[in-house]
């Protein structure tokens, strides 16, 4: 490193703003980090991260202001090769060719040889040359099929730095890892710092944050909080970063103890056939809401499905009204009164093709055909009153639902966990990817169903979202860790974090 | 849906007289229909003979065998599944049970069983298949198109040994009867495979199995978290499909007078034409009977119109492959663009 080359910074983001609609993504940020830094980008969801990266990555062109990487002007939206050569993207799953070995995926697109023969020999040497550069364990003729995400990681660095690439984004690398596979990851990021390589690094996890990164980037609603290098990234600052600043709650649920010591919805000791998470216990008084968090891969959506009937226990663990439901079975699970909405609505949620009304009443079908006959008419009766009770935009149970927007999506999902009339409704990630509307509708919804004597489990990743509840559960590696009180923001990140 | 056409097809329209609505609902079969238009003009050109009663008569009783597979093999492709063993079935279940039933001088076993035992035992046998299937496909996790192609040889296998590649005849009345009465003037098959269809079409959107069909077909998790027993659906599908088929395969033995062991051969293939041709997607989740219907009539007109025409036998097969792509790409013109 030459000392001029320490005066131009590798990314240069320069008063960015970018607007989606009404929404103003990013509102005049600038970033600089310098090359050889470990860039720490910070904030919460919907705070413009993603959106940042994006403008780096060159998915999106800003509105105003400039993108350069080590004083060249950015290339033109319209040349993702180009883009690519200046930045490298490792996300939590990276994309590569599974069926192929390390040396294909190495050289896909250019695979050595002449007149369309490959030369397995050249590939392998000159992969191995690559490998042993940049110190990659890996073996250029092992398949990708069973390697460790891990090993997907280092190959995508590894492809970028031999195509020239000195900027590595890694976006949230290490949620789907293990500590000894994120320790050596982090061991493999400082290595390649001191050889001059550029990281800019996304994670929700602070105490990764502090132990990679030498300067860091908060974002808050679309603006740039601070920006700073070397100590004076505090660790207590970054908390403050994930906290929204508002205590104002528009939604917030009343604390509701069992009169009589009744729970509408009991687990005794639930542990995972799977091994997903052990010996969880928990007790749901009607009308009551309990929230779950915790971070990625602690257990808590498992919890969730097994209650659903979507996962099995290794006993009958859960009871509705004091009867237990035989576990692992959907059906029984909603006939006891389990409500589900599942937090991958795009995978689990809905059927696309299908109409808003056929949605809606997927699960009652017994109900509505209890011969296996039904009729339309009933059918769409019914889907009236729940697109009413859920207030659909466009009010519609003939549309199909690939048609409508996010948030109608998951209304719809709601909807058909509220057509059996519940005693229990179980929501994961209820307001993930929808907007600020719909989240505030789909909150009402929640508050009406607890008005009605419902109790709900809403689990979540969205720390706002858990504040809506007076008791929170935190669970850690399959765990619960903590039982919060009316906790404040600050406590819930703490405990997620699982700071003192 | 970035294509005005394709909204227009998938989303039904909520003004407009209700003809045009039915109409715009139903474009993707319809699209079949200048298609078969067309191959119906030619037949008038080529055959005045075409138009006749006995002609028209003669199309839809040599379409039933295939019209019946259709009708159990969209069952399964609503679900995104496939089963291609059932033409194996076709020849398989009356085999087995002309092979109980015929005396042992003609190559029969020699149980010489009643023959309305031999139409039971046709019908369980074919239950028996898709139960298989369903459970190798569903339980074990298998790839359809494998366990079905393997099955298919298995199946055809099956034949030749027990037959001995020999035709078994002589068949009782009874068992013949379903595919060679008439009924007013015209064949019990048509009058049976026509009510099939209106059956199979009222279980497809009156039922609550058959709207799991579709809901498995578009997307089998949701479909499971909604509480469907998607497993059970999806083998009483393939029971239902086999079970059909080996009905088809007891009409085929009757109008045939006879069980030979190629029955039913390469009959998947025109069945898997005609639930495409109709609007049935491989991927699962959406297509109508009306459309399966519709691409059975084009395929059985063609057929005999190309015999009608004259075309050399050993070309008959070329010209009904290429006007089976040319239906296709009429079909996406029309209305089935590719789904993302």
């Amino acid at each position: 490193m030459t000392a001029s080359s320490h005066l131009v910074p590798a990314i240069q983001v320069d008063r960015v703003s970018k607007t989606y609609g009404a929404t103003k993504a990013l509102q005049d940020v600038s970033v600089s980090i310098l090359p050889g830094q470990v860039h720490a980008l910070i904030g919460r969801n919907g705070a413009g991260k993603s959106t940042l990266l994006r403008m780096i990555t060159g998915l999106e062109t800003p509105d105003t202001g400039s993108v350069t990487f080590f004083g060249e002007e950015a290339p033109p939206a319209s040349d993702p090769k180009a883009w690519q050569q200046r930045v490298a993207c490792v996300y939590q799953r990276p994309s590569v060719f599974s069926n192929l070995t390390v040396a294909e995926n190495l050289f896909a697109g250019r695979l050595p040889g002449e007149r369309g023969a490959v030369s397995w020999r050249r590939m392998v040497s000159e992969s191995e040359r690559i490998l042993s550069e940049w110190n990659l364990h890996l073996d250029p003729r092992s398949s990708l099929a069973d390697a460790p995400i891990e090993e997907r990681q280092m190959l995508t660095i590894a492809k970028a730095l031999e195509a020239g690439t000195r900027i590595v984004l890694l976006d949230e690398p290490t949620v789907q890892l293990e500590g000894a596979a994120i320790r050596r990851l982090f061991d493999k990021v400082a290595e390649l710092q001191e050889a001059g390589v550029t990281f800019v690094f996304v994670s929700h996890f602070l105490r990764e944050v502090t132990a990679i990164c030498d300067s860091a980037s908060v974002l808050r609603d679309g603006r740039l909080l601070w920006s700073r290098a070397g100590d004076d990234v505090r660790f207590d600052d970054l908390v403050d970063a994930l906290l929204s600043g508002q205590e104002q709650r528009n939604h917030r649920a009343r604390a509701v103890t069992a009169a009589d010591g009744t729970a509408a919805l009991r687990l005794d000791s639930a542990t995972d056939r799977g091994g997903a998470f052990h010996e969880v216990s928990l007790s749901v008084a009607p009308g009551e809401l309990v929230a779950i968090g915790g971070v990625g891969g602690s257990g808590k959506y498992s919890v969730g499905e097994a209650i659903a009937g979507l996962r099995r226990l290794t006993a009958d663990a859960v009871s509705v009204d004091g009867a237990p439901v035989r576990t692992g079975d959907v059906k029984q699970a909603q006939r006891a009164g389990i409500g589900f909405v599942p937090a991958d609505r795009h995978r689990d949620g809905y059927v696309p093709q299908l109409s808003v009304a056929e949605n809606m009443t997927m699960g009652v079908m017994d109900q509505l055909a209890p011969r296996g006959v039904f009729s339309p008419r009933r059918q769409t009766e019914l889907a009236r009153e729940l697109v009413a009770d859920v207030a659909l935009v466009p009010p519609d149970p003939r549309l199909p639902v690939s048609g409508l927007s996010g948030g109608n999506q998951q209304k719809v999902v709601l909807a058909r966990a509220l057509a059996r009339k519940p005693r229990v409704l179980v929501l994961t990630s209820p307001t993930a990817g929808v907007d600020i509307a719909a989240k505030d509708a789909i909150y009402a919804l929640i508050l009406q169903a607890l008005a009605d004597g419902v109790a709900v489990v809403l689990i979540s990743d969205d720390v706002e979202e858990l504040l809506i509840s007076p008791r929170v559960l935190i669970m850690r590696e399959g765990r619960v860790a903590a039982e919060l009180t009316e906790p404040t923001e600050e406590d819930i990140v703490r405990a997620i974090e699982s700071l003192e | 849906m970035n294509n005005v056409r394709t909204t227009a097809v998938r989303v039904p329209s909520t003004t407009g007289s209700p003809v045009l609505r039915s109409v715009v609902r139903n474009l993707r079969e319809l699209s079949v229909l200048p298609g078969l238009l067309v191959v119906v003009v030619i037949g008038v050109i080529v055959s005045p003979a075409f138009l006749s009663a006995a002609n028209l008569t003669l199309i839809l009783r040599q379409s039933a065998e295939l019209g019946i597979v259709v009708i159990g093999l969209t069952f399964i492709l609503l679900t995104g599944k496939l089963d291609i063993s059932l033409e194996s079935t076709v020849g398989l279940a009356p085999m087995v049970a002309a092979w109980l039933m015929v005396p042992a001088a003609v190559g029969g076993l020699g149980v010489e069983i009643s023959p309305f035992l031999a139409i039971a035992i046709t019908l369980a046998i074919g239950a028996l298949i898709g139960f298989v299937n369903g459970l190798l496909v569903v339980k074990v996790g298998l790839d359809p198109f494998i366990v079905t192609l393997a099955m298919l040889i298995l199946l055809r296998g099956l034949i030749l040994g027990i037959s001995s590649g020999k035709t078994l005849a002589g068949l009782p009345e009874a068992f013949r009867y379903i595919g060679s009465a008439r009924w007013a003037g015209i064949p019990a098959a048509i009058w049976v495979t026509g009510v099939l269809f209106v059956i199979a079409g009222l279980v497809l959107r009156y039922t609550s199995w058959g709207r799991a069909l579709y809901a498995i077909g578009g997307n089998a998790e949701a479909a499971r978290a909604a509480g469907i027993r998607v497993d059970a659906v999806l083998i009483v599908a393939f029971i239902v499909a086999s079970t059909l088929a080996s009905f088809a395969g007891l009409m085929l033995s009757g109008r045939l007078a006879s069980v030979t062991s190629g029955m039913g051969e390469n009959l998947i293939f025109s069945a898997l034409a005609a639930a495409v041709i109709g609007g049935v997607q491989l991927t699962g989740g959406q297509g109508r009977i009306l459309g399966a219907l519709l691409g059975v009539l084009l395929l059985g007109t063609l057929t005999n119109v190309l015999t009608l025409a004259g075309v050399p036998t050993f070309w008959i097969n070329a010209v009904y492959g290429a006007v089976i792509l040319l239906a296709l790409l009429v079909g996406r013109w029309g209305g089935t663009k590719p789904i993302r």
